[in-house]
């Protein structure tokens, strides 16, 4: 099971003579049993290339293809495009602005029952999703706007795990947070991986990608220029895309100098690179 | 979002774009007035329009007017278009004096109903003619300056300067926000385009609640930032921006000038002394109307 | 000599809870401090306070030797900036020019002074290419240079940077850091205050507050406040990595001097 472009190209001026291209012939496999990281600089295409997996953005030429489900620029043709966006959920950057209930429970409910849900199969599965971000009920009475932004975000991160989708897509998950909810945040998505979600987060965190993902693709300019595991694509130091480089990349890397044998190694931790260096140095 | 074109500026660099905005401003009412100055005569008044929209394409061709844009924006009017036909041909005039032989209409419905709607896409291609070639923010400046007498008699002419000025400012930002959130919401399973009125209704909400939200919570920061730089709307301030009048300014106020000038003592005097029918002055014949 | 003095500073919003409870705290001028704490701790609070866009429930705020009262505030605000934390929200001007033009207005200084300062501000910052551009046009990182330009253009004595870089791109919070840096060299006078969650931002500042429901419960160097190995544990705080670095060679026995991860690594090997 995989979700794959088929030269995939849009563009947000398609009927302009010299029309430029915000992703150009894309062709990429993403296993769905993989957590995967999509990577590069801003404006690089990242989120067009996410937009049109949900159908959000139809592409201007190419098609999105995932389960039974197809997209392509004919319009007519997405008719499922409802239950895609069921299948493949997307959480914006900064998604507490997208809250707009009276309270926090009829929010979250709101995307389920959008997708057909009744009312008591929509609470239900709204209280699993707050559970699960670790809101109780205290929270399920009040309105969305008194709460503090890590919470109001928790809320909106609610909204879209409640309509139960089996893909979900996040754009800078991590931007704005703290820390202490940067480690929730990555809690949750070890939680989502274990119930069978497949996760596709578009990042700048270098480490987040070597330290979580299974599987990157690097976009540059709108082209793809790799795909693959974030280990070889790191390990290419050569050929770095303007990537910040993983810490732990760094030290593999300074470590190299001294001795070029870590290169080779399969070193993916900060305690495993230390106890490398502790045996070179015996 | 992207597809509001119509009347944008352009990052041109025609003599029309170089004008100062205070004098577009008043150049623009001048031109919108002598439109509408009134004839006795439908052929001279026909002439005479044509004259100005004669001089209107010449300034669009002057200043790169997208043409495209400007039908595209006619089209989009065609339902007042619609709506005027209708009723010059079924709620005739008392003065109408032309009946078509047969039918209860009038010919000079026709001819009124023409002159109606090349009058408006006159307006139309004036109002674009400023946009496109005005930096909104120097139109806020213009205004600001007419505005300014009214001080005297507290009117806040300032305020209402920043403000529009402020909003011009935003539009762009409001509108990614807007975009932004329908796409949100539409993850949720909301149908912007399809459903009934109740499933629109909901979907609006949808949009317009949390776009408030952060409007008012934009406003709060856009005002604690303004504060800590010190604005105080009660106190005076220095100007960067300086509008300055050049040789063409004085120019374009000449032609235009002439052009009202010329068209409104024709008008006085047509209106107070004798009709003027310059079809008969040249071909010594009457024409039909 | 201190640019900030805070004596006994409570606050709260409303009246069941306090978001600043009773803080004094001395800033020296000339210094490179960072705020840190979670979300809530009150950190902005306290920044809002210090240029009076709120009012303290009790205790006393000093500024450059100026007490805050309500016929000081202009008077502080000249010596006081913040730069907030999103570029978009804190754009006023139409372009890049108006906006870093915008304080000077308020201050009415003369027009022909303005498009010195506006020049050497916009050039200080590196946007002198893009004077004329709007908003819409411009990365969140230059928009961030921006306001700073604009804030420095007010020959402020200190400037407050309020989660600046918390929504730029790693490019954009690159631009910011060093820009930070190049001040702290051209500008020795100027003080510098960093509300920040980024640790490795703070790493680099001379002195760590930080702020933990309303009280300050740590005020050290970050040298020794991350290697504070109890009080690291306690609040959850991500280490810097180079700090990590030296804990984990700390932990083996092994040689942890150096100030970036090259040099760590070259010391280990040499001894």
């Amino acid at each position: 099971m995989s979700l794959r472009t088929n030269s995939l190209f849009f563009s947000y001026t398609p009927k302009n003579k010299d029309k430029i291209y915000a992703i150009r012939d894309i062709n990429i496999d993403i296993p769905l049993d993989k957590t995967t990281a999509i990577v590069g600089k801003t404006g690089s295409g990242k989120s067009t290339l996410i937009q049109t997996f949900n159908a959000l953005l139809l592409p201007t030429e190419g098609s999105v293809e995932v389960a039974n489900f197809v997209v392509t620029n004919n319009r007519r043709k997405n008719k499922a495009n409802k239950d895609l966006r069921k299948y493949i959920g997307i959480v914006f950057q900064f998604p507490e602005y997208q809250l707009f209930e009276e309270t926090v429970l009829t929010d979250v409910k709101f995307g389920p029952k959008n997708f057909g849900d009744s009312d008591e199969v929509a609470t239900k599965k709204a209280k699993v999703a707050l559970s699960m971000l670790g809101i109780d009920e205290s929270y399920y009475e009040r309105s969305p706007f008194e709460l503090s932004g890590g919470e109001r975000r928790k809320v909106a991160l609610a909204g879209i795990l409640a309509i139960d989708p089996d893909i979900i897509i996040f754009d800078e998950p991590t931007a704005g947070l703290d820390n202490k909810s940067v480690d929730e945040l990555l809690d949750i998505f070890t939680n989502l991986r274990k119930i069978g979600k497949t996760i596709i987060v578009v990042t700048h965190d270098m480490n987040l990608v070597y330290d979580f993902c299974e599987n990157v693709v690097v976009l540059e300019n709108g082209q793809v220029v790799y795909q693959g595991s974030p280990k070889s694509l790191f390990s290419c130091n050569s050929q770095l895309f303007s990537l910040n480089l993983p810490n732990i990349v760094k030290i593999i890397y300074e470590i190299s100098k001294y001795n070029s044998n870590i290169s080779n190694s399969n070193i993916k931790t900060l305690e495993e690179a230390i106890q490398f260096i502790k045996e070179v140095k015996k | 979002m992207n597809n509001i074109t119509f009347g944008r500026y352009t990052t041109e660099n025609t003599v029309v774009h170089k004008l100062d905005p205070r004098n577009k401003i008043v150049l623009m009412i001048l031109l919108m007035i002598t439109i509408f100055l009134p004839f006795q005569v439908w052929s001279t008044t026909l002439i005479l329009t044509g004259l100005v929209l004669a001089f209107l394409i010449v300034v669009m061709f002057l200043s790169k007017v997208n043409f495209l844009d400007l039908f595209r924006s006619i089209k989009g009017m065609w339902f007042l278009i619609l709506f005027l036909m209708v009723i010059y041909f079924f709620i005739p005039d008392k003065s109408y004096t032309l009946p078509i032989p047969g039918t209860p209409f009038y010919y000079d419905a026709f001819y009124r109903c023409g002159y109606i709607v090349l009058r408006l896409i006159m307006l139309l291609s004036i109002t674009t003619i400023l946009t496109t070639t005005t930096k909104p923010m120097d139109l806020t400046y213009g205004l600001e300056f007419y505005m300014s007498p009214l001080k005297v008699i507290h009117f806040p002419s300032h305020e209402i300067a920043m403000t529009l000025s402020i909003a011009l400012r935003f539009i762009p930002t409001l509108l990614d926000e807007t975009n932004r959130i329908i796409k949100a919401q539409s993850s949720r399973g909301v149908d912007f385009e399809h459903g009934g009125i109740f499933k629109k209704f909901k979907a609006i909400i949808s949009l317009i609640i949390p776009l408030f939200v952060s409007a008012i919570e934009r406003s709060e920061e856009l005002s604690n930032a303004m504060e800590v730089r010190g604005y105080n709307p009660k106190s005076k301030r220095s100007r960067y921006r300086m509008l300055k009048f050049h040789w063409c300014d004085l120019f374009a106020f000449l032609i235009v000038g002439a052009i009202f000038g010329g068209i409104l003592t024709l008008s006085i005097y047509d209106q107070n002394i004798i009709q003027i029918n310059i079809i008969y002055a040249i071909f010594g014949k009457m024409p039909l109307f | 000599m201190n640019a900030i003095e805070i004596r006994n500073l409570n606050f709260s919003y409303t009246s069941d809870k306090k978001i600043l409870k009773n803080l004094s705290l001395d800033i020296k001028r000339g210094s490179f401090v960072s705020l840190l704490g979670n979300n809530g701790s009150g950190k902005t609070t306290l920044t809002k306070l210090l240029v009076g866009l709120l009012s303290p429930d009790s205790g006393e705020i000093s500024v450059e030797g100026v007490l805050l009262e309500k016929k000081t505030i202009n008077e502080i605000r000249k010596n006081v900036v913040i730069v907030f934390q999103n570029p978009d929200n804190q754009f006023i001007g139409a372009t890049v020019e108006d906006d870093i033009a915008f304080g000077l207005e308020n201050r009415q200084i003369p027009r022909d002074e303005m498009l010195k300062i506006v020049s050497k501000y916009a050039s200080l910052v590196d946007m002198s290419d893009f004077i004329n551009r709007e908003p819409s046009s411009l990365s969140g990182g230059q928009k961030q240079r921006v306001a700073i330009a604009g804030a420095l253009a007010l020959s402020p004595k200190i400037l407050i940077l309020d989660e600046s870089t918390a929504m730029l791109d790693p490019k954009g919070k690159s631009e910011i850091i060093s820009l930070i840096q190049d001040l702290r060299k051209n500008m020795p006078e100027l003080t510098i205050i960093s509300i920040t969650h980024d640790m490795e931002e703070a790493a680099l500042s001379d002195r760590i507050l930080y702020l933990k429901n309303g009280e300050i419960v740590a005020d050290d160097s970050p040298d020794n406040l991350f290697l504070n190995e109890k009080f690291v544990e306690e609040n959850h705080i991500k280490l810097p990595f180079i700090y990590l670095l030296k804990k984990e060679l700390n932990k083996q026995l092994l040689s942890s001097s150096g100030n970036t991860i090259e040099e760590v690594i070259k010391n280990v090997f040499k001894n």
